[in-house]
């Protein structure tokens, strides 16, 4: 008797706690999933009601050449700022891995940047790569060049914007790194220095396989953020020149709020959540056989 | 000889670590630079004089008194609303008999990796048909819904997978014994959630709340596509704005940028020994 009123009280305290929390959770991330694959399959204009059209969203998202230079953006800024950046970070982390002067004050400042939001970081590399008061393009033309039009440049937007991306970043994701780097054991490096390894096969033959892990983890979180790039490109180019940098948050965006194009916007929504559901499972996947890094 | 060979490579290992510390610091002070110059000099030079009035002038130049209290609000409350709720589920995940409690958890770890932006469009459409808020009828029609309210452009920030995950995390890492005494004292649960595992909590619950707190303060999409009025625009937002009207008025837009970054700046340094590899990759634990 005072046993079940006792696993009464447990169970209703349990559900008084979680349920606030569980039907919010519900309300604005997975109720909102379920609207957007609806809302995707429909003309909606945010006034009239919405009306079924079927695929039709996404046949003229996949014949709208706008699309595929933004799915072209999109990639070429999650590859390129997370193919040089894990091998940056990797680096970065070997460097703070060893014994320096200030070691602390200067993981913190390359972590700094972190804790910036986009806009803020846009603004000041908007100022950095200005053509005519910038430190770069001042310099270039002190070397006699001309001045360098970063973001007006088709050619070099989109390079600016992984450059300055990469520089908000490092820092997290090198910690992440070096937590797995601290946890590799000294005597082995040691005893394969004893053995006359080098520290080139030291890395690739000890170090790289047990961080191994840390890096996959690393690249595909990071990927997953570069996906939604939205910010850095409303505040530095306004998705130009010419869409070289507009990415698919960019388009769905314009469809969303400029065309009020709800169901297309829908539709890049719901392509854009299966990639991330396969990086995920991708992830998962990894997870299985991953230990903790810390 | 091997000592020798260290010494050397200690010596680039630390000039390589002051070289990329300056790729950090030099933009830094830049902003700092930038922010003191007089109007009338060109930026990117070391000013003639400083111009601390440029603080003053920036806020007044636009409405930025109006955002910094939107941003204040839409944080602090949303922060505090979010840290209720991530502590009060996460404690009921951790210590408390909970049907279906691994469905809920594999939910929790599967919405860890599922971006805001992708709900944007339809959760913007639901704020917008919200019943019997901002002119709506029953049904979610006629009116604006939470657009361009506060409560609107604090959605997306009430609650968080990763914050309710978290929590849970450090309510299981105390001991089961602590509460079972209480019950025996009597202790109601409700007490012995409130009144002895959380206050045990109150550390880790600040890494949360900073994570709640800095994607509040920094969020750009939700606010831009939320806001209408000049009257509900944040920080970020504001700035952007700004900037987008006033492009070459550098001085004004880094004292901006060097105040809405300070707060999240300096928790930051506060609470950074708390940022291990194990919290910020919790994800996949």
């Amino acid at each position: 008797m005072r046993a079940n009123s006792y696993e009464r009280d447990l169970r209703r305290a349990g559900y008084i706690l979680a349920s606030p929390a569980i039907f919010l959770i519900l309300l604005i991330s997975v109720i909102p999933l379920a609207v957007a694959v609806g809302l995707s399959f429909t003309s909606y204009d945010l006034f009239a009601a919405p009306r079924f059209v079927g695929l039709r969203n996404y046949q003229q998202l996949f014949q709208d050449s706008v699309f595929w230079e933004a799915l072209g953006n999109t990639v070429t800024f999650a590859f390129g700022q997370v193919g040089i950046g894990v091998v940056v970070a990797i680096m970065v982390a070997l460097l703070f891995n060893q014994t320096l002067a200030g070691g602390g004050i200067m993981r913190t400042l390359v972590y700094l940047p972190q804790a910036a939001s986009y806009v803020v970081v846009a603004l000041l590399w908007t100022m950095l790569l200005d053509p005519v008061s910038g430190p770069f393009s001042r310099l270039a033309q002190g070397l006699g060049k001309g001045p360098i039009y970063f973001l007006t440049d088709p050619g070099l937007a989109m390079p600016s914007i992984i450059t300055m991306s990469l520089w908000r970043n490092l820092g997290y994701f090198m910690i992440i790194i070096l937590a797995a780097l601290k946890a590799v054991p000294r005597d082995l490096l040691e005893a394969a220095e004893m053995d006359g390894a080098g520290p080139v096969s030291r890395f690739f033959d000890i170090t790289l396989p047990l961080i191994k892990s840390a890096v996959f983890f690393v690249a595909i979180t990071w990927f997953l953020g570069a996906l939604q790039m939205f910010t850095q490109s409303y505040v530095m180019t306004r998705g130009g020149p010419v869409n070289a940098t507009k990415t698919l948050v960019y388009i769905m965006y314009e469809q969303a709020f400029s065309a009020l194009n709800i169901g297309k916007a829908s539709a890049i929504a719901v392509l854009l959540f299966g990639a991330v559901v396969v990086l995920s499972l991708l992830l998962r996947l990894l997870g299985a056989a991953r230990q903790r890094v810390a | 000889m091997a000592i020798v060979r260290s010494k050397n490579s200690t010596a680039i290992w630390q000039v390589l670590a002051l070289l990329l510390s300056a790729l950090y610091v030099v933009p830094m002070l830049y902003i700092v630079m930038t922010s003191l110059t007089p109007g009338n000099e060109p930026v990117g030079q070391v000013p003639s004089h400083l111009v601390f009035s440029n603080y003053v002038d920036a806020f007044a130049a636009s409405d930025f008194g109006v955002f910094l209290f939107n941003s204040v609000v839409v944080a602090l409350v949303s922060t505090a609303i979010q840290l209720i709720l991530s502590c009060a589920a996460g404690y009921a995940l951790a210590r408390l008999p909970l049907p279906a409690s691994n469905l809920i958890l594999m939910l929790l770890v599967a919405l860890l990796v599922v971006p805001p932006e992708i709900v944007m469009v339809p959760l913007f459409v639901m704020t917008k048909s919200m019943p019997l808020v901002g002119g709506n009828d029953i049904m979610g029609q006629g009116g604006q819904g939470l657009i361009d309210s506060l409560p609107g452009l604090m959605v997306p920030h009430v609650v968080s997978a990763l914050g309710i995950f978290l929590m849970r995390q450090f309510y299981k890492d105390l001991p089961e014994e602590l509460g079972d005494s209480a019950r025996m004292d009597g202790a109601s649960e409700l007490r012995i959630f409130a009144g002895i595992y959380t206050p045990l909590v109150i550390p880790a619950a600040a890494i949360v709340g900073i994570f709640a707190f800095q994607s509040a303060w920094n969020d750009f999409l939700w606010p831009l596509v939320m806001t209408r009025s000049m009257d509900m625009q944040t920080l970020q937002l504001g700035l952007t704005v700004f900037f987008q009207e006033n492009s070459t008025q550098w001085n004004l837009l880094m004292a901006v940028v060097l105040t809405i970054s300070l707060p999240v700046l300096i928790l930051f340094l506060f609470i950074q020994r708390y940022f291990r590899a194990d919290v910020m990759s919790g994800a996949i634990k």
